[in-house]
C-alpha cells in the first residue's frame, strides 16, 4: 500500500509540473474567465451565512455522482445514515426515525420538504446529482428571505442551465456487487425559454451488515428519479419525482435482527416562482410523500406502546403546501427585504394493515411567518445586517401551538484581499410532526429548541489561493436531540479551509475542522476532528482525483480514513470513461446502531457500521 | 469598491449575466488572433454577448452579417440563414460559435469557445482554418484539432 501511495504522489507531482507551457497567457485568460463566470458567482449570497462552495468544476473534479459524495467531505455535520439506512447526519443511532430536521435542502432556491416527516434531506441525501451545476452549503441559520422553517445548515443545490449545458448527456455506471446507474438528460433554450429534463435509475447493492444471525442487515435500494424545469427571466416551474424502494437495515427491530425490513417511498415536488416586478417575488410549492413500510421480527417491534406486536405494514400519505411573498428594494444605503411565508403540513392518511385507518387525531401543522431584513452599507466595503422573524406554529388536536422569535445581527467587511463576517443570532426550532406524534410519550409537550450563537469568519483571497477560518460558538436550550436534558448544551466549532489553484488543470484543497462539545449526556466533553484533502490534476485527456477524509473523536478514540480516487479519460469531446474507487482503505467513518435486549430491556453491544461502502465503479459518459 | 458590495449583496441579479471584463479579454484575444490587423466587427444575436461587447472600444457590433468580420453564433436557429448565405458565396466573414454542438453540426464554423463540465474550452478545426487561410500563433496549438 505504501508503494502505491508513493507512485500516486510521484504521478501528481509530475502532472503538476508538466503543464506549464507556451499557452500560459491563454490559460490565464481562461482561468480568469472560468472564475469570474462560474454560475456560483451569480447565486452566492454571502449574507446567507458561512459558505462551503462546491462549484461545477469542483464537482466534476471530484467525480461526484451523488449528494452523498459531496456531503461526506463537509467539516460540519458530515454525511451519516440512521437505523433505517436513510440520510440522517444528526442521528444519535437510536430509534428516532429522523433527527436531521435542522438541516434543510433547497433546489434552485425552493425548499424540498417531507412536510409532516421533516426535512427533505432524508429522501434527497444521496440523490443522483447529474442535473446539478453547483452546491452551496451555509452554516448557521440562513437569511430569512430564503427560509420558511429555521435551520442549522442549509444546502442549496442549483441545477444546470442550458446556456452552459445545452444538448444531451447519457451516463452508464457499473459498480461493485452488481450496482448500476443509468442517467439521461437533455436541456436547451428556445425563444428565451430554458428547459431541462433529467432521468436516472439506480440499483444499489450495498454492503450487508453482519448482526450475528444468518440474515445480515441489508440497505440495498432501487431508485428512479426525474428532475425537470421550464423557466424564463420571470417565471420558473420545477417537477421532481423520486421512487425509492429500499431495505431499511435494522428498522424497528429491538435487537437489530429483523425478519423483514423494507420501505417504499414515492416523493413528488412541484413549485412555481413568479417575479412579477423588479421588487416582488411569489413562490408556491407542493410536496407529496407516500411511504409504505413493512417490518417484521420474531419479537414485538419498536413502536410506541407495542401496539403492533411482531409485524407492521403501514401506508402513510402526507402533503405539504408552501407559499411565500417577498419584497426587496434598495432605499438609499438600505437593502431591504421583507415578506411573509406559510406552510401547511398535512398527514393525509395512515393506514395500518389488519387495523385499518389509524385514528390520527394530530394530522395538521401550519406555520405562518413574517420577516424583515435590512442590510445597511456602513461604508463602501462594510455592511451591517439585521433580520427579525416571527413564526406562529399551530397544531390541531390537543397539541400546543408555538411562537418562534428569531433574530440575526451581522457585520460584513471585504476589501480586495481580506474579508470578515460575524453573526450573532437567536433561533428557535421545533421537532418534526412525525417525531412529535410517534414519540414514546405522545402527551409530553416537546418545547422548541432555542439556540444562541456567535460566529466569525476571516478570509484571505489572492488570485490562486483562498484561505478561510471560521469559528462558531453555540448554546442550546431544550435540545431536540436530547429532549430529557434540563440544562443547556454548548459546542464550539472551528474550520480552516484552503483552496489553492496551481493552474486550470491542477488544484489542491485542504480543510481542517475541530469541534468541542461541552458535556454531552453521560459522556462529558468530546472533541471531534475532521480533515479533507483533495488533489486534482489533469494532463491532456486524462484527469485524476484523489480525496481523503479523516475523522477522529475523543470518545471513540479511533482514526477513520476515507480515500476516494478516480481517473477519467476523455476519449473525445463527446465520450469519457471513468474508473473510480471509494473507501479504498475500508476505514471510513462509522456510526453505531443501538440494540436492546428484548428479554430484559438492557442495552446490548451496539452494531458498528459505516455509511460508506468500499466500492469500485466504471462509467461511460456520452454527450450529444 | 462598489463591486465588493455587489459580491456581498444578491439583488435578483440575472443568473447568467457574463462578467464583462474577463469575457471581453478572452474574446478580444481570440478575434485578434483570427483577424490579425483587420477591424473586429461582430455580428451576433446573443443578447448577453451584445451587452458585453457594447462596452468594448476594440470590438464593434453590427446589425448586418454583410458588414461583419466575425459572425458569432449561439444557437441552431441562428445558424441556418448564415450557412445558406455562406454556401451561396455571399459571405466571407469568419464564423465562430459559443456551443460545441454548433461547431460539430456546421462546416462553416472554424472554432468555438464554449462550456464543458463547468470549464470554458477553446477549440479550432485545422482544415477549416486553412480554408480561410488563417494561421493562428503557436500558443493555440493545444486548442486545435484536425477534425471532430
Amino acid at each position: 500500500m505504501k508503494a502505491l501511495v508513493k507512485v500516486i504522489i510521484l504521478c501528481i507531482l509530475y502532472l503538476s509540473n508538466s503543464t506549464v507551457s507556451a499557452n500560459e497567457d491563454i490559460e490565464k485568460l481562461l482561468s480568469d474567465f472560468n472564475q469570474k463566470n462560474d454560475l456560483s458567482q451569480k447565486t452566492i449570497d454571502q449574507n446567507k451565512g458561512h459558505l462551503l462552495l462546491y462549484t461545477r468544476d469542483t464537482l466534476e473534479r471530484m467525480h461526484a455522482k451523488t449528494l452523498k459524495d459531496v456531503l461526506k467531505t463537509i467539516p460540519i455535520l458530515p454525511y451519516t445514515e440512521n437505523r433505517y439506512g436513510l440520510t440522517d447526519p444528526l442521528s444519535p443511532g437510536g430509534i428516532t426515525p429522523y433527527s436531521s430536521n435542522l438541516i434543510r435542502l433547497y433546489i434552485d432556491d425552493v425548499e424540498i420538504t417531507q412536510g409532516w416527516m421533516g426535512s427533505g434531506l432524508i429522501q434527497y441525501g444521496d440523490i443522483n446529482i447529474d442535473f446539478v451545476d453547483h452546491i452551496e452549503l451555509y452554516a448557521i441559520p440562513p437569511s430569512f428571505e430564503t427560509s420558511i422553517e429555521p435551520a442549522y445548515m442549509t444546502i442549496f443545490i442549483y441545477s444546470k442551465v442550458p446556456e452552459r449545458d445545452s444538448g444531451g448527456n447519457l451516463s452508464l455506471i457499473q459498480a461493485s456487487r452488481g450496482s448500476n446507474t443509468q442517467t439521461i438528460g437533455y436541456g436547451d433554450k428556445v425563444n428565451g425559454e430554458s428547459f431541462m429534463i433529467n432521468l436516472s435509475h439506480t440499483k444499489e447493492n450495498r454492503e450487508n451488515v453482519p448482526n450475528g444471525t444468518d440474515r445480515p442487515l441489508s440497505r440495498d435500494f432501487d431508485r428512479t428519479q426525474i428532475f425537470a424545469y421550464v423557466k424564463n427571466e420571470n417565471q420558473m416551474f420545477h417537477l421532481q419525482l423520486i421512487h425509492k424502494k429500499s431495505d431499511t437495515l435494522a428498522g424497528l427491530s429491538y435487537d437489530a435482527t429483523p425478519l423483514l425490513s423494507k420501505m417504499d417511498n414515492i416523493n413528488m415536488h412541484l413549485d412555481y416562482t413568479l417575479k412579477f416586478s423588479e421588487h416582488w417575488k411569489a413562490q408556491f410549492a407542493y410536496d407529496y410523500l407516500k411511504t409504505d413500510l413493512w417490518q417484521e421480527d420474531n419479537i414485538p417491534l419498536l413502536v410506541a406502546g407495542g401496539l403492533f406486536n411482531n409485524t407492521l405494514n403501514t401506508v402513510t400519505k402526507n402533503s405539504t403546501y408552501s407559499a411565500g411573498l417577498t419584497y426587496k428594494n434598495v432605499l438609499g444605503k438600505h437593502h431591504v427585504a421583507m415578506g411573509t411565508k406559510g406552510r401547511v403540513k398535512s398527514l393525509d392518511s395512515l393506514y395500518v394493515q389488519k387495523v385499518g385507518s389509524f385514528p390520527s387525531v394530530f394530522n395538521k401543522e401550519s406555520i405562518l411567518s413574517v420577516f424583515m431584513q435590512d442590510q445597511y452599507e456602513l461604508s463602501e466595503n462594510e455592511l451591517i445586517t439585521l433580520g427579525l422573524k416571527y413564526s406562529y406554529v399551530t397544531r390541531n388536536a390537543t397539541y400546543e401551538d408555538d411562537n418562534l422569535f428569531q433574530l440575526r445581527l451581522g457585520y460584513l467587511y471585504a476589501n480586495d484581499t481580506w474579508s470578515y463576517k460575524t453573526y450573532l443570532f437567536r433561533n428557535m426550532f421545533t421537532i418534526d410532526p412525525f417525531s412529535r406524534y410517534f414519540s414514546l410519550t405522545p402527551e409530553q409537550e416537546i418545547k422548541p429548541q432555542t439556540t444562541v450563537g456567535f460566529t466569525q469568519e476571516l478570509a484571505y483571497h489572492s488570485k490562486n489561493n483562498e484561505i478561510r477560518l471560521m469559528t462558531f460558538l453555540l448554546k442550546e436550550k431544550n435540545n431536540l436531540l436530547d429532549v430529557n436534558r434540563i440544562d443547556d448544551t454548548k459546542s464550539f466549532v472551528s474550520v480552516l479551509n484552503d483552496d489553492y489553484t496551481l493552474d486550470t488543470n491542477n488544484k489542491v484543497t485542504v480543510q481542517f475542522a475541530y469541534v468541542h462539545y461541552f458535556d454531552i449526556s453521560n459522556i462529558g466533553d468530546v472533541n471531534g476532528y475532521n480533515a479533507y484533502m483533495m488533489l486534482s490534476n489533469a494532463y491532456d485527456e486524462v484527469s485524476i482525483y484523489n480525496g481523503l477524509v479523516w475523522n477522529y473523536d475523543s470518545y471513540a478514540s479511533t482514526n477513520h480514513f476515507d480515500w476516494t480516487s478516480s481517473i477519467s479519460w476523455d476519449m473525445s469531446e463527446d465520450l469519457t470513461f471513468t474508473l473510480k474507487g471509494e473507501n479504498l482503505l475500508n476505514k471510513a467513518q462509522t456510526y453505531n446502531i443501538f440494540r436492546i435486549n428484548p428479554l430484559d430491556g438492557t442495552f446490548m453491544t451496539p452494531l458498528t457500521l459505516s455509511s460508506f461502502d468500499q466500492r469500485v465503479s466504471i462509467e461511460m459518459e456520452y454527450r450529444f | 469598491m462598489k463591486k465588493l458590495l455587489l459580491i456581498l449583496l444578491l439583488y435578483y441579479s440575472h443568473l447568467y449575466a457574463l462578467d464583462t471584463k474577463s469575457t471581453l479579454n478572452i474574446y478580444h484575444e481570440l478575434f485578434t488572433s483570427l483577424l490579425g490587423n483587420k477591424k473586429i466587427i461582430v455580428y451576433t444575436k446573443d443578447k448577453e454577448l451584445r451587452h458585453v461587447f457594447e462596452s468594448s472600444n476594440k470590438i464593434v457590433l453590427c446589425d448586418s452579417i454583410k458588414e461583419a468580420t466575425i459572425i458569432l453564433i449561439s444557437s441552431i436557429s441562428g445558424l441556418a440563414p448564415i450557412d445558406e448565405e455562406l454556401l451561396n458565396g455571399a459571405l466571407h466573414p469568419i464564423v465562430f460559435a459559443t456551443d460545441y454542438r454548433l461547431l460539430k453540426s456546421s462546416n462553416s464554423i472554424i472554432g468555438a469557445f464554449y462550456w464543458k463540465k463547468g470549464r470554458s474550452q477553446i477549440l479550432f478545426i485545422k482544415h477549416r482554418l486553412d480554408k480561410y487561410k488563417i494561421h493562428l500563433p503557436p500558443k493555440y496549438k493545444a486548442f486545435m484539432v484536425d477534425e471532430l
